[in-house]
């Protein structure tokens, strides 16, 4: 099963002159992408544009060679979408949802009702899935929009925020379920929690004001921050001023003060010392690089 | 003085959410041009303001200022209502009114901020209308004189007060939980009927000496205007009654008699007679302050009526609608039926029951105005159907699969046909036996008002449009009148739908996929 995914040169600019995607140039392969930066970033326009849901203003993005702008469906068929906002029909239930939403994506009948059971099941809805959505929280019809988007068994996934209004434990799970589908599909998921990605990511995009800051895997961007990473004890009455001066990756409170951990391209003290970045601390070193530049 | 700036922030955003939208300029710009459509020349074939069928004033400042405000004070407080409706829901639907609430904004302040912010978009109306009733004014040429405070003086002194009524009506309708969508939209035609008749018929000069003499007026400001024109009139048609005033187009049986009417000079207690209405409507709009926690916190109810909350259950639809779910295309058409049917309020059904008693026992005249009712009753269905995704948030989920835009204007096309032809079902089979081609005409009427809502609501992106015109032809159609007047007149509903039906098949299909695109 083919699975290429290529952004080129793209670029997208809204009716009132925000450019929100300022020539992004990507290629993507099996594996999950996590694509990271800032709110703002243009993380969700360039995601609407891979789910033909824009156009490009200019450039273009081929899946598996073929202009999803000149045929969107190429690229439907095989797509699975979670946006970041969506509704649902309150006056259906799951699992009626979930065949009206599988119909429109043209699964057949016999294959859908198979499919809807297995995603209900997957995301934990298997009980709940009688039960209107009407009823359902904030976290569950997440769940219903998760399941929604593996109906087709898609070989792209493109997933924005997935875990907001997760529980700790869904999140978890949901981590467990992207990592168990990348295989031979692409998975794009888009957050600006650096932990999701860090569980489950095989390569790493970073977005910032519409431009692409990285990409690479995770580890090479790690290594970059390698070296500029400290550890840094002070009493709580300092750190007001330190976080008005450093970039503060983390903070933890002990009984002999606080235990700042500090991005930054030199010690920022004789006190501070050096340690192993992790990605959020590399992530932060980028953008700190970024806004410098 | 703080209370002063935050009435001023909510105008100001309130005014600058309005004018920042397409819709907004694209009104506007309509307004000009049937503004300069109700000045036709003198060999035009018809007037929109006159007396009988054939008189009317030589176009003077005082007789454009005049067309206008009669205009604006029927037409404007009708369309008008439907287009600054909805800012409060607004509100309430995008939680912007918790952000509010917490702050020590007063309820008055804030609904009249509202008020005053209809009230500025109707001046803009009518500030447009007034230049190009002036630039008529001109080019028509009948009188060359442009005076800008006779031009002026009616549009503010019999316009404003009607259309002050009307803010008033839009944020009333905006607060109570069931008048918020469909429901107040449908039901603000006939308060308007009835303001326009009753009001007029109480202060028709024509009527009674009281009416002639007293400085009260009606809220369109009719009566006043007849008062002051009625000695005139009778110089070139002495026969004509006071009651013959003629708003809207009217054909012109050969050239049109003028009169010459240069100024209009309505004395104190008349502008303050009219004052009433303003000073009535923003006491309302007080009155209605305290009810503003309780209405904003009942969003819920109001979500009912938008088809955004779960309705009732109906669990007998789904045995009946299984069949259906064999297929792609039916499990769309089941889904959307459910959809459709968990959402109607138990009075729609109960309603839906008597008409279909009305259509099953009922003599010919009461099967007409039955099946007017059955598809009035649905107005929201045909009108809201193909803007779902819009109001719900769907779009995303459903316009990312392959042939999703095909399939789903191919289902919305089915349940709004079924559902025209189902609720006049009984009328149908009835007329059938004994009058097939009665029975066609109901039948293609019916596919017109589904393919109609449909492609008017692609079209306006917006229900109200239809919403108002279908109201305003079953109106008609009560009084055996217009398209909908199908089992008094079937040949000519036919006739109409011949030419009506391709139109919309054409909007509904070429503008579908540009609406589905742009979510």
């Amino acid at each position: 099963m083919a699975c290429e995914l290529t952004v080129e040169l793209v670029h997208y600019r809204y009716p009132g002159g925000h450019e929100a995607v300022a020539g992004i140039d990507l290629r993507m392969g099996p594996g999950i992408l996590g694509l990271l930066g800032p709110n703002g970033a243009g993380k969700s326009t360039l995601m609407r544009i891979l789910a033909t849901l824009a156009k490009p203003t200019s450039g273009r993005v081929l899946w598996n060679g073929a202009d999803i702008a000149r045929s969107p469906d190429a690229l439907r068929v095989e797509l699975g979408y979670l946006p970041q906002d969506f509704g649902v029909y309150q006056a259906l239930s799951a699992r009626e949802f979930l065949a009206y939403l599988a119909a429109v994506k043209g699964l057949p009948s016999a294959r859908a009702k198979t499919r809807i059971d297995d995603c209900l099941g997957l995301v934990g809805l298997a009980d709940a899935g009688d039960r209107r959505l009407g009823d359902f929280s904030g976290g569950m019809r997440q769940r219903v929009g998760i399941a929604q988007a593996l109906l087709n068994d898609p070989t792209l996934l493109i997933v924005d925020e997935p875990t907001v209004g997760l529980d700790p434990e869904e999140r978890l799970r949901f981590r467990h379920l992207l990592t168990d589908l990348a295989g031979q599909r692409l998975v794009i998921l888009s957050t600006h929690i650096v932990s999701d990605v860090e569980a489950s990511a095989t390569a790493l995009a970073v977005m910032d004001k519409g431009k692409l800051l990285f990409d690479g895997a995770p580890e090479q961007l790690v290594g970059q921050a390698q070296g500029h990473v400290w550890e840094w004890m002070m009493p709580e009455s300092h750190v007001a001023d330190a976080r008005a001066k450093f970039t503060i990756s983390s903070s933890l409170r002990r009984p002999d003060g606080v235990r700042l951990r500090v991005v930054a391209a030199s010690a920022p003290s004789d006190e501070a010392q050096a340690c192993t970045p992790d990605l959020e601390d590399a992530y932060l070193w980028l953008l700190a690089r970024a806004v410098a530049a | 003085m703080n209370a002063l700036r935050r009435f001023r922030a909510i105008l100001i955003a309130d005014l600058r959410e309005r004018s920042r939208s397409t819709r907004f300029w694209v009104v506007l710009a309509l307004v000009g041009i049937v503004t300069w459509w109700c000045f036709p020349p003198s060999d035009a074939h018809y007037i929109t303001v006159g007396f009988g069928d054939n008189v009317r004033g030589i176009y003077s400042s005082a007789w454009v200022g005049m067309v206008l405000a009669l205009m604006y004070s029927t037409m404007l407080s009708l369309i008008g209502f439907y287009l600054v409706r909805g800012t409060l829901v607004r509100d309430f639907d995008t939680r912007v009114w918790q952000l509010l609430v917490t702050t020590p904004m007063t309820r008055s302040g804030y609904l009249l901020a509202k008020w005053v912010s209809h009230m500025a978009v109707f001046a803009l109306i009518m500030l447009v209308g007034v230049v190009v009733g002036g630039i008529a004014q001109v080019a028509r040429a009948e009188d060359r004189a442009l005076d800008f405070v006779e031009l002026v003086k009616p549009v503010v002194v019999i316009s404003l007060p009607a259309l002050a009524v009307t803010a008033f009506f839009a944020v009333l309708f905006d607060l109570a939980p069931w008048l918020r969508r469909t429901g107040g939209n449908v039901l603000y035609f006939f308060v308007w009927i009835f303001l326009l008749a009753g009001t007029g018929v109480m202060f028709d000069p024509g009527k009674s000496e009281w009416a002639r003499d007293t400085w009260l007026s009606d809220t369109a400001g009719m009566s006043l205007a007849m008062r002051d024109l009625h000695a005139v009139v009778a110089t070139v048609a002495p026969t004509l009654k006071l009651s013959d005033i003629a708003i809207g187009v009217s054909d012109v049986a050969g050239i049109p008699v003028l009169f010459a009417w240069t100024h209009w000079n309505p004395d104190v207690a008349e502008v303050l007679g009219r004052l009433i209405w303003v000073a009535l409507s923003v006491l309302g709009v007080f009155a209605l302050a305290p009810t503003l926690d309780r209405a904003a916190a009942r969003v819920h109810d109001a979500q009912a009526k938008a088809g955004a909350s779960p309705g009732r259950r109906l669990r007998w639809l789904d045995p009946l609608l299984r069949p259906l779910e064999s297929t792609q295309i039916g499990t769309l058409l089941a889904a959307e039926f459910k959809l459709v049917l968990r959402q109607r309020s138990a009075w729609w059904w109960l309603a839906l029951i008597g008409l279909g008693i009305a259509q099953i026992v009922g003599n010919r005249q009461a099967i007409g105005i039955a099946a007017i009712g059955a598809w009035l009753i649905s107005v929201d269905v045909f009108a809201r159907a193909i803007l779902r995704e819009r109001e719900t948030g769907t779009g995303p989920l459903v316009f990312v699969a392959a042939g999703a835009v095909r399939r789903l204007l191919i289902a919305r096309i089915g349940v709004a046909l079924l559902l025209a032809i189902g609720v006049v079902a009984p009328a149908l089979l009835r007329i059938s036996v004994g009058d097939p081609s009665t029975a066609l005409a109901i039948l293609a009427t019916a596919t017109g008002i589904a393919l109609s809502g449909l492609a008017i609501g692609v079209l306006c992106r917006n229900p109200r449009p239809f919403e108002l015109l279908l109201v305003a032809l079953a109106y008609a159609g009560v009084q055996n009148g217009g398209p909908l007047a199908v089992v008094a007149r079937p040949a000519d509903a036919l006739q109409l739908r011949a030419l009506v039906l391709p139109v919309m098949a054409v909007v509904l299909i070429a503008l579908w996929p540009r609406l589905a695109r742009s979510r």
